[in-house]
């Protein structure tokens, strides 16, 4: 008997309004339609009415947990049209808070995923490394969230205890490298729960242009802090984990090696960081032109479209989010699958609706 | 170029000063971004890409909400981020239309 259900846009399977319509056989989930809207705040029309400055505070609150990211991209596309190079130590320190950003985006993804498995020891030891993060983060920028660290030509504050961070960052990669990636590797509950499940083909992630830890997962061997380098990713060693199944597990195992090395990249970081400036003074306007600026943020490629016409507001501000790319590839993924796994199918994409709907 | 692996990124619209629209399609090639662009008057139609990428599906629907871009050979096109009924076109400039 086949028939169709209605799941969200409030429902207990969803952290964020949206909405999944599933067409079952039996308990065989044969196709699969998405709604979403619900979170829509019209924040690129709000960004062509504000000024650049007030446009950067705006732009960091398109996500609660990407923040960081936002801001940078819009002042990565800014600096480009208004032709200002950056000094090397803001470069650094823009790295230092988004590979925080990434790893704290990983651990609380992770402890999510542990906790819809079943696996409620691992999500609370997960949580407790997130709060870590997000306690360096606050030291380094007095937010723990929305870190207000980017400004054009630079950052506002510096990495004033590197120590500190240095500490939290290897406390995280021994733990994430004893306990996270040893279960997700051969703990036999969380393989025979997410092993075949949710699983995107690596022509599926193409055709529809998957990005990050999800393209990485099914085989897309892309990263665009190596394939097409900003700041000083280009000075820095790193690789970028990659799995061939395309499933739930390979999503978790991507995104639990991409922890070990963002917490190599901090550290390297915080080594090679040059004495210097941390702004070129400030920037109220930028001249007439266009640009756009790509950037690895956690969840895959971040996609910003700017264009000045040289007055007070922008006349366009186009932002793509990772999450607007990787959540049609659900429909993708649940097809075939078990009614009862939709939930940790679509917790696999790491979904951020904020970020989606804007 | 989906058989060469490109993966569709962003599709841009924006309104141009005189009222007509400027779209612009973005492909990822191992890091190097592919760009298509083209200008049409408000009410003309712009070529789907969704037969052959599906992840086009919203991008499109998007710019008809903003920009109430309508898409030739698409079966139709309902509103991603409005609701059912809204009039698209929330970032058109009416009163640049109007001249």
């Amino acid at each position: 008997m086949s028939y169709r259900i209605p799941i969200g846009p409030y429902h207990l399977a969803l952290e964020e309004p949206y909405k999944i319509e599933v067409e079952c056989q039996g308990e065989t989930v044969t196709g699969a339609s998405l709604k979403i809207g619900f979170n829509f705040r019209g924040l690129e029309w709000l960004a062509q009415r504000k000024n650049i400055t007030q446009a950067i505070a705006l732009l960091e609150r398109v996500c609660g947990i990407c923040s960081h990211v936002h801001s940078m991209t819009f002042c990565l596309a800014l600096e480009q049209i208004a032709g200002i190079e950056i000094p090397q130590r803001a470069q650094y320190v823009r790295i230092v808070v988004a590979e925080l950003e990434r790893i704290h985006s990983h651990l609380l993804w992770a402890g999510v995923a542990a906790e819809l498995i079943g696996f409620q020891t691992l999500f609370m030891q997960l949580f407790r490394l997130r709060e870590r993060v997000m306690d360096v983060l606050e030291a380094v920028s007095g937010n723990r969230v929305n870190y207000s660290m980017n400004r054009i030509g630079g950052v506002n504050r510096d990495v004033d205890r590197p120590g500190e961070v240095e500490a939290a960052v290897r406390e995280i990669r021994e733990v994430v490298s004893r306990i996270l990636i040893p279960i997700v590797t051969t703990d036999a509950t969380v393989i025979a729960r997410c092993r075949g499940v949710g699983v995107l083909s690596r022509a599926d992630a193409i055709a529809y242009g998957a990005v990050g830890p999800v393209a990485r997962a099914s085989g897309i061997d892309i990263d665009l802090r190596r394939d097409s380098p900003y700041l000083a990713y280009g000075a820095l060693n790193f690789a970028v984990p990659k799995q061939t199944e395309g499933d739930v597990l390979a999503r978790v195992v991507v995104r639990a090696l991409e922890i070990i090395e963002s917490c190599g990249i901090v550290q390297q970081a915080l080594q090679q960081m040059p004495a210097g400036p941390l702004h070129t003074g400030d920037t109220y306007f930028v001249p007439r032109g266009e640009c756009i600026a790509r950037i690895e943020a956690p969840r895959g490629e971040l996609f910003y479209y700017v264009a000045s016409d040289g007055g007070d507001t922008l006349s366009r501000v186009k932002i793509r989010t990772p999450s607007f790319a990787n959540i049609p590839t659900v429909v993708a993924m649940v097809k075939g699958s078990d009614l009862a796994d939709i939930p940790l199918i679509q917790a696999a994409v790491d979904p951020c609706y904020s970020c989606t709907d804007r | 170029m989906l058989d060469g692996g490109a993966r569709f990124s962003a599709l841009v619209t924006r309104q141009l000063p005189a009222g007509g629209l400027w779209l612009s399609w973005h492909w990822d090639f191992t890091g190097t971004l592919l760009s298509i662009e083209t200008t049409l008057a408000v009410g003309d139609l712009a070529p789907s890409i969704v037969d052959l990428y599906p992840g086009a599906d919203w991008a499109e629907r998007e710019a008809h909400d903003y920009y109430a871009v309508s898409f030739a050979n698409r079966f139709s096109t309902p509103p991603l981020v409005l609701r059912e009924g809204d009039t698209p076109g929330i970032l058109l400039n009416r009163e640049a239309n109007r001249s």
